[in-house]
This record gives C-alpha cells, structure tokens and sequence, in this order.
C-alpha cells in the first residue's frame, strides 16, 4: 500500500503543481468569468448610426406613419423595478425578464431617418440608388398585408438594403416594420395600438411549491432546471479532465520507457491503483473548487435549500462512482496504445457512449422517473451521471431504486476496473500499433 | 550470503507462437558476476523480466534471494535495455521516487543520491531536469536509480550502450566495486570483450535454450582449442616442417596455427619449434568469449 501512495502522491503533485494545470484549470476559468463580467459591464457594443433615407412602398401608405413611430432611437434598457420584493421574488422578475428579452444584443440607438413614400413603379431605381448609397434601404409592403383573409404570419414585407448594411440595421428595420405592420393593421380594424399593448403586455406570475413540512417556497424554475444539469456537468467536466490526465501520463511513461523502470519496483495493480489514486486526488480538488463557486451562487441567488443534506450524501458517492467507471476506461487505453494519436482512435466510441447524458439531460431532468431516465440509468458508465440528474430534479426518485443504483454503479465500476487492470498488466509492457478489440479480449483472458 | 541468488527451473515462456523460453534451467550463485550472453531475440530480455517478475513463466518456478521473484522486488536492482526518465522531472526528484519505490526513505534517499551522483562524476547536476543531461549522463543515472537502494541481486540489461570508453571504465569499476561487496550481478551484453572482462561466470542462450552456463575459466578450458600461434622470423617462410603431435597446419598472412592433438605434450612441443625454426613469436592461443559464441550460435542455428 505504501508503493500505491508514494505513486499516488507523484501523480497528484506532478499534476496539481504543473503551470498546466494551475493555468488550465484554476487561472483560465477564473479569467474567463472576469473577463465576461468586464465585457458584459463595459464593454456595451454601440452600434453605427442609421442614417439616411428610407423608401416605402405600402398601398394607401399604410406603413408609413407606424413605421416611423417605430424607428425611433431605443431607450437604454431598464431593469424592472424590484423594489420591496423578497430575494426569491426579485430572484424570479430578474430570471424571467431575462428569458422575456428578445430585443438586439447591439441596440442602434443614433439614427437620423428620412422615410419617404413610393411607387411600385419606381422599384428598380430605388434599388440602383441602396447601391449607390443615395438610399438606405427599401421597405415593400405586399398589397394584401392589412387582409384578415390569408395567413397573418406570411411574407407581407420586403426589405433591401445595401451589401455593407451592418445586421444591427437590418434586424432593426425587421423588427420595426413588423411592429409597424401589426399597428397598421390594428388600426385598420378600429383599435388602438396603444391600448392594445397594455392588455397584452405580459403579466408576472409566481407559483409557490408547497415543500415537505408544510413549507412555502417561492418557484424558480430556471435554477431548478439548471441545477441538475450543473451538478452533472461538474462531476462530468472534472472526472474526464482527471481521466485524461491519467490517460497522458500512463501514455507518457510507455513512450518514455521508464515504465519497465517502474513495474521493476511496483506491480501493475499497485500502478495503476496508485495513479488512479493520485488523480482522484486531483478530481477531489477541481470538484471542491468549482463546488465551491457553484454553491456561492446558490447562496447569492438564495436558493442553497434546493441542495438538501441527502443530496450532500448522495452527490460524492456518484462522484467516486463516476471517477472509478472513467478513470477504468483511461487506465485500460492508456496502457494499451503508444502514443495519442493512438489513443483518439481508441477513444473515440467511448466518447460518444460518455457524452449520451449530454444529450439526455434536459430530458432526464424535466422528466427524471420517465422510461429514458429508468433504462439509460442501469447502462455503465452512464449510471452516476444520470443518477446525479435525477436525485437533483424535482420529482423523488424511489430509495430502493438510488440504493439498487449504488450497488449496480459500484458493481459495475469494480467490474470495469477489474478488466482495465487486465488490460494494463499486460498492455503497459507492448509498444507499435494498438491492439484490436479481439487481441483486447485475449489479454483479459489471459493467466 | 545465499547460495543461490537466482534459481530458474524448467521454464518455459511463449507469445502467441513464439517461444520465448523453453526449458530453461539455471541457477545464479550468490555473489557472482555473472554474464548473460545471447543473439538478439534470444530470450534474455524475457529471462530478465521474469526474475523481476515484471512477466510470469507459463510454467516452470523462479526463485530469487530465496524468496518468490514478487517478494524479492525490493532486493532486485534493474537497470533495463530500453531507459526510460520522466523527461521533465528533476533528477532528485527522479531519483527519490525511484528509492521510495524501493522502499527508501525520504532522508536516506537523498543522502544515497548526493553519494552516488559524486561517485560517478555526475556533479551540480541534482535540481536539473532530466532532459537536459547527455545520454551518457543519463544513462548514469538510470545506473544509479537501479543500485540506490543498496539491492543484493543486480540486474543490468546492456549496462554499457551508449558510454564513451572512460565513463565505461568507470561503470566498469563500479560494477565490479559492488560486487566485491557481496553483490550478485547479472548483466547482460552484447560486447563480449566485456563481459570477459568482468564475469566469473558466464551463461549463454540462443532462441530461448541455454547453450552455456559455467564459470569463465571452465569455459576456457572446455573450449581451449588446442593451437599454437607462431610467426616465423623470415615473412617469406612458406612451410613448417612436421613435428609430432601436430594434426594440422594453417596459414593466416605471415602466421601459422599448428593445431595440436589431444594427446600432445605443449611444453615439449613449444621448446621443439623454437629450436628448431627462428621464430618472432609463439603463442598458446587461448579461446575467446566471441569464438566460442560464435562457435555455439553458429552450430546451433546451423543444425
């Protein structure tokens, strides 16, 4: 056990103390959110002014007035008010103003517009003066645009505009005449746009989950949603990071040759024990510090009870399970090929089998007992990514069945260990080209 | 000191359809130095791994310092035929994982590795990366990580490829030096001139069957072929006359090889020549490691 430790313990020092890591894993993200907090506070983009004239062509110049009521210069946006409201409500405005915006990333707020009524006749000149820049743009409202008749959604409008227009300016008159077309035809049937507006503008609605105990809460459906995924992607994220570290440095030492070196002091048990040791170390504190930062907003964000003590159980236990399954899979690779290159190869199919809770989790989470999350749980490696999804989403999952995954995953993950260390025993002493799956087998098989 | 530091009993090691190793028998005395001679693939590298119990036989038994080759690990330094260093690690650092390993501790480690990085000229080395040292600085080194931990049994795989003369010298030296502590060593090579410099005992194997295994002066005598070498004063001396106890006269340039019968009295024949033909010189010719390894290899691979 000693040997185990000492390679262990040089593994995890020889990774955690590296530029490499420090850089990749604790300084990158940490400038990443930096630097996303800077842009996002100062770094406002400004759009270049809309300047010039704009030619509209509308029966009865329906389009014109609205038109240019709409292509006014935007209001710098305004948070809603959330004065006197509790965390959790202001928590839910916030979230839920955020997911109603629809309005452009960058705002045209200078224009100085000229909008000028035309004949249909007059198109091709129009068109020769965008290019020519005498015109900014030609809108061409279709002559059945105001019927109640056809479909309200088709083609009603054209726009041209000039091959260096910016997308700020066309997005822009996009949605200006759309919002011009609905007022035309709100005013063609008597109504007033404005009132109009008002009646539809969206109210705000709160739901409240009656939570064991006879408590209260406050929903917040986005955090619930992303909650889980979250907990998932950071078990994910950090037990594949510390796989590939254990798949590089087991492929370092063969191409090195320093593992012969090595297994003239250690067994390849007591190897690859100690290395898939020293990177569960690893693991442990990528987890602790990105952990770290998820719960602080959690905390921010005043929602820390969506975590409860069982989950704080739970959440390690397929943690291990998720590191043991991953790092089998590397052990077993890394000590059967050469080289990288070699490796992707051998990757490949693995990778897509691991990535499947990627694509499933929005399911497994909006529906965690469904017949997706039952069958895909019980398939390894998948099983503690998924379970980490499903004991984090709102509807229960039965204990009998987290119990019955605990010893399933564990089982399955010892199992996979058993044949990764089959396979390093006898992989980590052959060199040249990767054995196929059939020569894979036979070295399991083998005394 | 042990009788037998390493004792291989009918073994027999395969891949696929090769054979390794067939039927291998033989037994290393404690405290010698022992040669380990072969062609390439002739199953040392095989016979090597399984003392280290890095392989298994697929039958057979290995013991090694009295004990099985796994228990054994820590007693065993290896220096292996394909070297291998972390490239990027500092040569303490190396140096002291490797003696962990073997079951030093930290302080001793370090204490042992000052020591012999002086011991074979490797100074102002100890905070430097391993990539940065020569090949032959490298190749110390690995000599270092394979005797730090003081191992009763040393097993050196072509300890001298890659050294100039002197550093070879040196390695030399110090091999012997480690065995006139009590060491066993087996190494194996390919420069037999080497390995008759510095065996006591020497064993041979072609395609996975030994050929050989005796002491060097054994050898000597077993392979003594029996020829006096002698050089004629006059360059342009065509013919030796006959004398008794000669069967046969070869001409090599200006030299002949008279080989002598079984039965033949050398000192009587040695003062019969020099009397009787003015000679430059006159030599027993004494076997060497490379005639008899050819002389083995070639029947074998012959026959």
């Amino acid at each position: 056990m000693n040997k185990t430790w000492t390679v262990a313990w040089r593994e995890f020092r020889h990774t955690v103390l590296t530029k490499a890591f420090v850089i990749g894993v604790v300084i990158a993200p940490l400038c990443f959110g930096v630097i996303m907090i800077f842009a996002s506070i100062f770094l406002q983009p400004e759009a270049k002014p809309l300047v010039g004239t704009i030619a509209v062509i509308s029966p009865d110049d329906v389009l014109i007035a609205p038109l240019r009521e709409s292509l006014q210069p935007e209001k710098p946006h305004s948070l809603p008010d959330i004065k006197g409201l509790t965390a959790e409500e202001a928590t839910d405005v916030l979230l839920s103003e955020a997911s109603a915006s629809t309005t452009s990333q960058v705002a045209v707020t200078k224009m100085d517009i000229d909008i000028v009524s035309m004949n249909a006749t007059q198109i091709d000149e129009i068109k020769k003066g965008i290019r020519d820049g005498s015109y900014t743009a030609l809108v061409v409202v279709d002559e059945q645009a105001l019927d109640l008749d056809g479909k309200a959604n088709e083609n009603r409008v054209r726009i041209y505009v000039s091959p260096d227009s910016p997308p700020s300016h066309t997005e822009l008159l996009e949605s200006s005449s759309r919002t011009a077309l609905i007022e035309a035809r709100l005013s063609d049937q008597g109504l007033d746009p404005v009132l109009v507006q008002r009646l539809t503008a969206r109210p705000r609605v709160t739901t409240v989950r009656l939570v064991e105990g006879g408590d209260e809460k406050m929903e917040i459906g986005d955090l619930r949603r992303f909650l889980p995924m979250a907990f998932m992607m950071l078990v994910w994220i950090t037990t594949f990071i510390s796989g590939n570290y254990l798949l590089t440095s087991t492929i370092e030492e063969k191409s090195n040759r320093v593992m012969e070196v090595l297994l003239s002091a250690v067994s390849p048990m007591e190897l690859m024990t100690g290395k898939i040791l020293g990177y569960a170390m690893v693991t442990v504190i990528m987890v602790a510090m990105f952990s770290t930062v998820l719960i602080a907003g959690l905390i921010f964000a005043s929602v820390l009870d969506l975590i409860t003590p069982m989950h704080l159980v739970l959440l390690p236990i397929y943690l291990v399970m998720a590191y043991l399954m991953i790092a089998a899979i590397m052990a077993g690779i890394g000590s059967a090929v050469s080289d990288l290159r070699d490796a992707q190869t051998l990757l490949g199919p693995v990778s897509f089998a691991v990535m499947i809770p990627l694509f499933l989790m929005t399911i497994i989470a909006e529906e965690p007992n469904g017949t997706v999350a039952l069958v895909t749980t019980y398939i390894p490696p998948l099983t503690p990514f998924l379970m980490i999804l499903r004991i984090l989403a709102t509807e229960p999952i039965n204990p009998t069945e987290i119990i019955f995954s605990i010893v399933w995953g564990f089982t399955c993950a010892i199992v996979m260990i058993w044949i990764a260390s089959r396979i390093f025993r006898i992989g980590v002493l052959m060199q040249g080209k990767p054995p196929n799956p059939i020569e894979m087998l036979r070295w399991i098989r083998y005394r | 000191m042990i009788e037998n530091a390493v004792t291989i009993h009918n073994v027999n090691k395969s891949y696929g359809s090769v054979q390794a190793v067939q039927n291998l028998e033989l037994q290393v005395p404690g405290g010698s130095l022992v040669g380990f001679l072969g062609p390439n693939g002739a199953g040392k590298s095989t016979t090597i791994r399984m003392i280290m119990s890095i392989i298994y036989p697929d039958a057979g038994h290995i013991e090694v310092l009295g004990a099985t080759a796994l228990e054994a690990k820590d007693r065993i330094g290896y220096l292996p035929e394909e070297r291998g260093l972390y490239r990027k690690m500092r040569i303490n650092q190396f140096l002291r994982y490797v003696g962990r390993l073997k079951g030093l501790r930290k302080h001793e480690a370090d204490q042992r590795i000052e020591q012999w990085l002086e011991r074979l000229e490797l100074p102002d080395v100890l905070h430097r990366r391993c990539e940065e040292l020569s090949k032959g600085q490298q190749q110390k080194l690995q000599f270092i990580a394979a005797v730090l931990h003081e191992p009763e049994l040393i097993i050196l795989d072509e300890p001298f490829s890659g050294l100039d003369p002197v550093n070879a010298s040196l390695l030399g030296a110090t091999i012997r030096e480690l065995n006139e502590q009590g060491r066993t060593i087996i190494f194996s090579t390919h420069v037999l001139h080497q390995a008759e410099q510095l065996c006591d005992r020497v064993f041979l194997i072609n395609k996975g069957i030994k050929l050989l295994d005796d002491p060097l002066d054994v050898i000597h005598e077993r392979y003594n072929p029996r020829v006096l070498s002698i050089e004629p004063m006059d360059p342009r001396q065509q013919e030796i006359p006959e004398f008794k106890g000669i069967r046969d006269i070869s001409r090599k340039e200006e030299r002949f090889d008279l080989h002598l019968d079984e039965d033949a009295d050398i000192q009587l024949l040695m003062s019969t020549i020099t009397s009787s033909i003015a000679l430059r010189s006159i030599e027993l010719r004494r076997p060497t490691l490379d005639d008899i390894f050819v002389d083995l290899v070639g029947a074998k691979n012959s026959s």
